[in-house]
Parts: structure tokens; C-alpha cells; sequence
């Protein structure tokens, strides 16, 4: 993808959870179909961008906007988010117990495809899709007929995201540390399924701590979260220069 | 005076002699149940211008080869001879708590359905379904299941309002379960809002047998279910999984559990949603008797309140006098789980349907533990009566099965 129409929009996000202002003032814009790595240290804020544009209710936006494709994001409940192209994947994906994984997921792709005017699919057109990304990502087929990650490994439980992300085919998906838990071949798997919906017009803020991954992604642009902001932003070298530093390092040069 | 009826007036004078169940008794502290009145009726059970019950039993047809392996004898228990084929090796009413009931049901009883199966020549489990079309307006049904040693059986018994008009029902059935037999009871019991029920199940399991009870119940006036399982034989091991429903009626779930054998296993799985004004009571109660070697005992209660502000009382309790056993027990009491909710969500599934989902998937889990495996779930359609009654309780008024 060439164009460079922003896709997501963020400007001056505020955010609390509970009492405490996590993030003061986010700002940062993502084109569509690029990829953009958000870095910070621990406690910085990142997953609290993910979960607040996902519109989680124990995050507070108190300031700020946010738009997705020209939409106001903060004006839609979550479900309203997802259909409108923003997917999560999240650091600890939750169990669904007595919930199997195909009807899980079947739901959710039909929810978003009515919402795009696509007719729904049926079971059988479904299991044929999840079997073949399922088989691509590496994920045993049985698992499709078990309760959403009851009793998955963390890995396989990133490699579900994974799945959902490959059937959902969002406009916007943020990856927070999806790498984590998942051996090498996830890791292949993952980037060669973040290339093909790059590919097709997906914009990625993808969370991560490790260069190599970094590296293979071939990312777009990179952010560095520091005290509730953007604190800087360049392209892949920045993201050498904090493996290479350190997030303190990386502060201080900025700050001198 | 013929023997019938001699039976039931000294049921009925036995009541009265020794009177209802009191206020404070333990297992009724938090529902009592209506008094004796209204469980006898105020009418003769055996007026001399009776006539056959409207309603009753009903058993599903089997196909030729289950159908060889299984006796099903419906019995009239105003004649002598038949009452007591109906009543013959089944326990007397005894003087616990709970016996008024028993007494009050011997005076009333007037119909029974007895079935008994054989194993299946190539061991395979046989398939029962059998529903309770309320006969009376208050009636005393029996149902008995005798398992011959080895035979294996799911038996899908069903009690539903069904546009009837409002009855009182105080149902007992007995499983025998022979040694190695295995029963799959899956009970739904949805009654009227206005209706009044009290269902005793009574277990009794030899050695090595094996029963497992999913039971989806749904509040009324006055709803009872109370399961009590006898594992007085080696290795016998009996599983329970009740998921209640109720929205402004209530429900009170009993389930005692008796090891009195080394190498029994008992669990007690329950899950109560309950809005409005709902009152649910859930009671797990297990003792584990001297000498009860190897005993594993699980109980697991967990309450969801919906909408309203229900009461929803969870009691597990466990009483063990040996000591080498494996017990463990909780209670949960809280909302969905919030992270499944917001996970659903930022899916793309709407608030109401992910919630339906993920208590749908609660019930399910309840079942399959009891069950071993969520099959029986599927093939018996109880999954999706499941679903069916849980979308209807979540549904925007969250109301009990109303009479037509």
C-alpha cells in the first residue's frame, strides 16, 4: 500500500485508570496498510493506549480524540469499535469457558461482516476457512472444537489471537506483545500473516520489546512511549538504539 | 377399604401426626417450603368416582433393539397389586427433614412409571426420554429407573409448563443402579411462574456404578430440587451439574451426598443466574462416612446475579469423618467475568449476545463436568434447551415460562 491517507488518528490522548492519569497527552497517526512499533518501558502506557482506543471501561479518556478512518472512535461502544475495523490482540487472552472456539469466532466474523453488508457464514464455509488459517498459523485443528483457551499454552493462546485476526481482517490491529509466548515458528507465522494483511490495506501498532521481530516486520515508522507521550518517533533505528541502550539511555540523550 | 387406600390415609395420618417441616429446619432455613395442605389437596386422592389421570408419563419410543432391553410398566397405584409392583424395593419414607414430603407424596400417589434396563448385547448405552405432562392439579408422580448390573443408559427427562394451567407437583424418583451401571440423567424441569414443585431424586449406586445428573431449572412459586445420592458401595461415583434460571421466583437446589465406601467419588457442580427479585438457594451437602477410604469429593457453587437485585445463597458444606479423602469446595458470587465480556466485545459480538454467550458457555461447562463430556449435551438436544433458557432469562424481562 502507497497511499498515505491516515487511517487511525490520535490527538492529545488523555487517559486514567482508576485515579491515575497513565497516559497525559498521545498523539500519533498511522496511513493505512503501514505499520507502526510502539516502544516503552515497563508501566509506560502502551497496552493502556491499546485497551483505551478499544474502548475498554476501566479506561477513562479524559482528554483528547481519537478516529478511525475518518470515524470518531471515542463516540462508539466497543463491540461498534471492532466492527469498525479496530482489533485488539491482547497480552493475556482470557478463557471463555463452555464456549468453543468455532462458534466463538464464527460469531464474532459474522457480527463484523453484517456490519459490513457481507452475508454471514454458515458453519460449513466457516470450519473450512478456520481449518485452512488455523493449519497456516500452526494451530492443531482440535482446538477450534475446545472452549476459547481453556487449557491452550500461552503460545497457542497467541496463535488463537492470531486466527481471529487472519478471519476478522480488521482495518486497525494492535498487537500487544504477541510475540510473547510463542515459539519460532509462531513467530514466522505471525510475521508472514501481518505481510499479507499489510498487503491488503491493514494498518498495524504493534507493541513489542524485540528487535528481531521488530526487524521482521519492516516497520513503518517507531514510537517510543515515555511518561504518558510519544516521546519520540523515527524508523527502525530507533528501534536499534533502544535495544542497543535502553529505554533510560534513550531518555537521557533526548532529554540533553 | 382396599390396600391402596389404607396405605395412603396412614401416609396422610402419619403427616398429621407428625406434622409438617418446621421453620427451622436446616435444609429449608432460607425457602421454606408451603405447608402440608397444599401438597395433599384439600380432596380425596381415591374418590370412588375416580378417574385415570389426565396427563402423566410419557416415554418416547425406542427403536426395536433398545426396546428389547428395557421394561417400561405404567402403574395404576389406586389397585392394590400394582401399588405395590410400583412401591416394591424402593425405601421407606424415614424420619428425616425432608420425609413430610415423603409422606405427603405416599398419601397423594395415584400413578407411577417403572422402567428397568437390561445391558445392551453389544454394551452400548440406551437412549430413554420421558416427559411429565402434569396430571392433576396437584399430583404425586413416581418415576422409578432400575439398572441391571452392567446395563448403561441416558435417560432425558423433561417437565416443562407448556401452556398448562398452574399445578402443584410433588414428584420422587428412584435410580438403582446395579454394579457397573451407568446412568445419564439430564433433567430439565422449567415450570410456570405460578406453579409449585418439590422433584427428590433418590440414588442409590452399587459397586462400581456410575450416575450423572445435569439438571436445568428454571424459578417459580415454590421450585425444589433435591437430589440425595447413597454411595454406600466400592467405588461407586456419582456427579451432579445443576444450572438454575430464575427471575423474580425462586428456586431451592439440594444435593446430599452420602460416601459410605472406599473409593467413591462425588461432585456437586452448580450454576445459579438469578435477576429481579429471584431468590436461590443452592445446598451442597456431603458426608464422608468412617472407613471411607479413598474418598474424592468436589463441590463447586458459583451465583450470577443478572439484573434486580436477587438473593442468591450458596452453601457448600462438607462433613468428613476419616481421614483419608480428597475434598475440596468453593463458592463464587459475582458478575460474568469481565474480561471474557470486554474479549467478546472487542470481537465484534454485541454486549447482550456475548454475555448470553458466556453464560451459555458457564451452564455448558457445569454439565460437562458432571457428564464427562459435552456429547450427551448435544445429542439430547439439552444444549440447545440450554441456550434457549438461558437467551430467554437474559431476555429483557427475564421472565419464568408464563400459563396460557
Amino acid at each position: 500500500m502507497t497511499t498515505t491517507e491516515n487511517l487511525l488518528s490520535v490527538k492529545n490522548l488523555a487517559v486514567e485508570v482508576g485515579e491515575r492519569e497513565v497516559l497525559a497527552s498521545v498523539s500519533l497517526e498511522i496511513p493505512r496498510g503501514r505499520l507502526a512499533v510502539l516502544m516503552g518501558a515497563n508501566g509506560s502506557g502502551k497496552s493502556t493506549l491499546g485497551l483505551a482506543l478499544a474502548g475498554h471501561p476501566r479506561y477513562r479518556v479524559t482528554r483528547g480524540k481519537a478516529q478511525l478512518g475518518g470515524r470518531d472512535l471515542l463516540a462508539l461502544n466497543v463491540e461498534e469499535r471492532a466492527r469498525a475495523g479496530l482489533f485488539l490482540s491482547f497480552q493475556a487472552p482470557p478463557d471463555i469457558a463452555g464456549v468453543k472456539n468455532n462458534l466463538f469466532i464464527r460469531t464474532a466474523v459474522n457480527a463484523v461482516r453484517e456490519a459490513r453488508g457481507e452475508t454471514p457464514l454458515d458453519a460449513f464455509d466457516f470450519l473450512g476457512e478456520a481449518r485452512g488459517a488455523a493449519g497456516r498459523l500452526g494451530l492443531p485443528e482440535a482446538m477450534l472444537n475446545r472452549p476459547v483457551n481453556d487449557g491452550f499454552s500461552g503460545g497457542e493462546r497467541k496463535r488463537n489471537e492470531l486466527l481471529q485476526l487472519a478471519l476478522l481482517q480488521p482495518r486497525l490491529a494492535i498487537l500487544d506483545e504477541i510475540d510473547s509466548g510463542m515459539d519460532v515458528d509462531g513467530l514466522r507465522a505471525l510475521v508472514e500473516l501481518v505481510a499479507q494483511l499489510r498487503s491488503q490495506g491493514t494498518s498495524f501498532l504493534v507493541v513489542s520489546h524485540y528487535l528481531q521481530l521488530i526487524e521482521s516486520l519492516e516497520p513503518d515508522t517507531v514510537m517510543r512511549l515515555d511518561q504518558g507521550c510519544i516521546a519520540e518517533q523515527g524508523d527502525l533505528s530507533l528501534a536499534r538504539e533502544i535495544a542497543r541502550t535502553g529505554f533510560a539511555r534513550v531518555a537521557e540523550t533526548v532529554e540533553a | 377399604m382396599n390396600d391402596a387406600r389404607a396405605d395412603a390415609l396412614a401416609a396422610r395420618s402419619h403427616l398429621a401426626a407428625h406434622g409438617w417441616i418446621p421453620r427451622s429446619a436446616e435444609a429449608f432455613r432460607h425457602l421454606p417450603p408451603p405447608d402440608a395442605a397444599l401438597w395433599l389437596g384439600d380432596r380425596d386422592p381415591f374418590p370412588p368416582d375416580a378417574t385415570p389421570a389426565r396427563g402423566g408419563w410419557e416415554l418416547d419410543s425406542l427403536p426395536a433393539a433398545a426396546a428389547a432391553t428395557v421394561d417400561a410398566r405404567w402403574l395404576d397405584a389406586t389397585d392394590p397389586a400394582q401399588r405395590r409392583e410400583l412401591l416394591a424395593g424402593l425405601p421407606l419414607a424415614g424420619d428425616d427433614a425432608v420425609a413430610p414430603f415423603a409422606w405427603a407424596h405416599r398419601a397423594l400417589l395415584r400413578e407411577g412409571l417403572r422402567l428397568r434396563v437390561r445391558p445392551a448385547p453389544r454394551g452400548e448405552e440406551i437412549y430413554l426420554s420421558v416427559r411429565r405432562r402434569p396430571g392433576d392439579i396437584v399430583e404425586a408422580p413416581l418415576l422409578v429407573l432400575e439398572l441391571e448390573p452392567g446395563a448403561r443408559c441416558v435417560l432425558l427427562e423433561t417437565h416443562e409448563a407448556d401452556g398448562a394451567d398452574p399445578h402443584v407437583q410433588n414428584l420422587q424418583v428412584h435410580v438403582m443402579a446395579g454394579g457397573r451401571a451407568s446412568l445419564r440423567h439430564l433433567r430439565v424441569a422449567l415450570p410456570g411462574v405460578q406453579d409449585q414443585l418439590a422433584h427428590h431424586v433418590h440414588v442409590r449406586l452399587q459397586e462400581g456404578a456410575i450416575y450423572e445428573q445435569a439438571l436445568l431449572a428454571g424459578g417459580s412459586g415454590y421450585h425444589l430440587q433435591r437430589t440425595v445420592l447413597d454411595l454406600d458401595h466400592p467405588q461407586a461415583l456419582a456427579r451432579t451439574g445443576g444450572v438454575l434460571l430464575a427471575a423474580d421466583a425462586c428456586i431451592d437446589y439440594q444435593v446430599r451426598v452420602h460416601h459410605g465406601a472406599r473409593d467413591t467419588t462425588s461432585g456437586i457442580d452448580v450454576l445459579a443466574l438469578g435477576s429481579g427479585s429471584a431468590k436461590l438457594v443452592a445446598n451442597a451437602h456431603t458426608t464422608i462416612a468412617p472407613g471411607s477410604d479413598d474418598a474424592n469429593v468436589r463441590q463447586r457453587l458459583a451465583g450470577v446475579p443478572t439484573g434486580g437485585q436477587p438473593r442468591l445463597v450458596l452453601r457448600p458444606h462438607l462433613e468428613i469423618h476419616h481421614d483419608q479423602v480428597q475434598a475440596a469446595h468453593g463458592a463464587t458470587w459475582g458478575a460474568l467475568p469481565e474480561d471474557a465480556l470486554f474479549h467478546a466485545r472487542q470481537r465484534g459480538i454485541a454486549e447482550a449476545d456475548a454475555k448470553a454467550m458466556i453464560a451459555m458457555g458457564m451452564g455448558a461447562a457445569v454439565f460437562a463436568r458432571a457428564l464427562g463430556d459435552a456429547e450427551a449435551l448435544e445429542s439430547s438436544g439439552l444444549a440447545a434447551r440450554l441456550a434457549e433458557a438461558i437467551a430467554a432469562h437474559l431476555a429483557g424481562g427475564n421472565k419464568e415460562h408464563a400459563h396460557g
